[in-house]
């Protein structure tokens, strides 16, 4: 007791104080080290994923969530097949026009140059871009599918031939105005996929045409619509470094 | 630090907008002057990996700026002609995207947006929306952007374009200090901005670079080429016929004429002290002949 006394006795005489001075002295240094630390460095790959998430306006991935979620509750308040086939082909080709002001933003806005001229340059900040909004899209629409499959009893098969065929058609034509070398603007993209739906809207109204076509020319048109997908992202990707090559503003800057 | 073009050729078509350009750039600025059309905006281009010669190449110290990709570009701040934001971000949020696609880590972003917001006067308006900015404030985001990643090249291309004097004055400063270990290349119209601070100015036309030389060498280069004489006010259009004429003030005598031309234009004309503007109208004016004869 008397030792464990003392010790505390010891212990209150001997505590130290820091100065302030020499503590704002070591944040300053610490804070310097970590700059010069941090300066050395490049943002990586998935900081920039990160920071470009950021920079998405979120408004564009929340209508799309409603336009599914409207969706919904209008083919679960009809069980009318035509009524059915009708909403889900039109609600598709508005899906992907949800995407299309992100997409076009740095064209419309003129931040191009600056872009394709910085690191990370335009390849790879549409790169990020089509990443992050793949991801978000597949992610709802699978949310999406998978719900209306069970609560809605409506078969995969339907929800491809009739949502997501028309809607991977659609994405096709707005990548393929996107990658084009004529630089059309946002309103190209609409215009073609309205049409599209347009023409879908017929197809799906016919029902003897639309019942000639058998569920593997189905999956068979659906394969061949995601691979052209493909290719028009690679192309939109390998496109961005001859933006300024002939008919975007080739010589017209002069 | 040593840029080096040969044979640097840009075609469009038929159409050649850069022609064999055989150029060597190490520190310091490097004045760019040419009228619409030169070729200026292209060849910043190239520099910059947006265009691809045609033929020749452009290396940064021995190595094909195309074939480093990144690495090159890490180098680089650009500021073109004509350049865009996203309307809805803050000056703040456009200088910490520029940062991000630089690829700054967030806290050196932090504090180099912070640095160059002071460098360019902006700070008062960091949080006020790019689209809010006066053109002469949209200017100056863009000269902070460029500078973002302490860039060892760069290359900005009309950037005076709707400054006021005083911030062209600002500018110059800015672009003096930072040269001290940088290269920079400046295009531009307006020969002040370029006759007080470059090392070296390229009159380029056409396509090739017709003139090069320091500030000194060029006006020196215009030696008896400059004319100044008193004139009757209607002898002057005949004298813009025949002559380009860079400047004219009446007086009650008559007319005071600065004549840009290889001979005298007349008898009682006196041979005149040069400038670099005399060498830009002497290179760029409209031929004799003209009826916009009259610069």
């Amino acid at each position: 007791m008397k030792l464990e006394e003392e010790l505390r006795l010891y212990k209150e005489s001997r505590s130290i104080q820091a100065r302030e001075i020499c503590r704002k002295r070591t944040i300053e240094q610490s804070k310097k080290v970590f700059y010069a630390e941090e300066q050395k460095r490049i943002l990586s790959g998935t900081e920039f994923l990160y920071t470009q998430l950021g920079y998405i306006r979120k408004r564009w991935w929340m209508l799309q969530a409603l336009l599914l979620i409207s969706l919904w509750s209008f083919l679960s308040c009809t069980r009318e097949p035509f009524y059915v086939q009708r909403s889900m082909g039109v609600a598709g080709a508005l899906f992907v026009i949800l995407l299309i002001p992100e997409l076009w933003k740095n064209r419309n806005c003129n931040s191009m140059e600056i872009e394709a001229a910085a690191y990370y340059s335009l390849r790879q900040i549409y790169a990020a871009r089509l990443l992050l909004f793949g991801m978000t899209d597949v992610f709802l629409l699978t949310v999406f599918c998978l719900v209306s499959s069970f609560s809605l009893q409506i078969a995969m098969a339907e929800l491809l031939t009739q949502f997501l065929f028309p809607m991977v058609v659609a994405a096709c034509i707005c990548f393929g105005i996107l990658s084009g070398r004529h630089g059309w603007n946002e309103l190209a993209a609409i215009g073609g996929c309205i049409a599209w739906s347009i023409l879908w809207w017929s197809i799906v109204i016919n029902e003897r045409l639309y019942q000639a076509i058998t569920m593997p020319i189905w999956c068979g048109l659906f394969g061949m619509a995601v691979i052209a997908l493909c290719l028009l992202v690679k192309h939109l990707l390998a496109g961005s470094r001859k933006i300024w090559e002939e008919n975007w503003n080739g010589i017209g800057n002069e | 630090m040593e840029l080096e073009m040969n044979n640097l050729t840009k075609k469009f078509g038929d159409f050649t907008a850069v022609k064999q350009l055989n150029l060597s750039m190490t520190r310091g600025v490097y004045g760019l002057l040419g009228k619409n059309g030169a070729g200026k905006t292209t060849f910043m281009r190239m520099l910059c990996t947006l265009l691809t010669p045609t033929e020749g190449n452009i290396l940064c110290d021995g190595r094909d700026i195309f074939k480093m990709e990144g690495e090159y570009r890490k180098l680089l701040g650009y500021l073109p002609q004509d350049f865009g934001f996203y309307p809805e971000f803050t000056v703040r949020d456009y200088l910490l995207y520029i940062a991000s696609i630089k690829g700054l880590p967030p806290a050196v972003a932090k504090k180099r947006t912070k640095e160059l917001l002071a460098a360019v006067g902006l700070e008062k308006y960091a949080g006020r929306k790019m689209k809010k900015l006066s053109g002469g404030m949209k200017r100056r985001a863009g000269i902070a952007q460029a500078m973002m990643n302490h860039p060892k090249i760069l290359i900005l291309d009309e950037p005076t374009a709707g400054l006021d004097p005083n911030e062209r004055i600002r500018f110059r400063n800015l672009i003096s200090e930072f040269s001290e270990d940088r290269l920079v290349l400046l295009s531009t119209h307006i020969v002040s901005d370029v006759e007080y601070i470059a090392n070296d100015i390229w009159l380029m036309n056409e396509g090739e670079i017709v003139r090069q030389g320091t500030p000194k060498q060029i006006t020196e280069s215009m030696k008896q080429k400059v004319w100044e004489c008193l004139v009757e006010k209607r002898a002057v259009p005949l004298l813009a016929r025949q002559y380009k004429i860079s400047n004219m003030k009446a007086d009650t005598q008559g007319v005071q004429v600065r004549v840009i031309a290889g001979e005298k234009p007349a008898e009682y004309a006196k041979e005149a002290v040069p400038s670099l503007e005399d060498a830009f109208l002497y290179y760029f004016g409209e031929e004799a002949g003209d009826n916009h004869g009259i610069l």
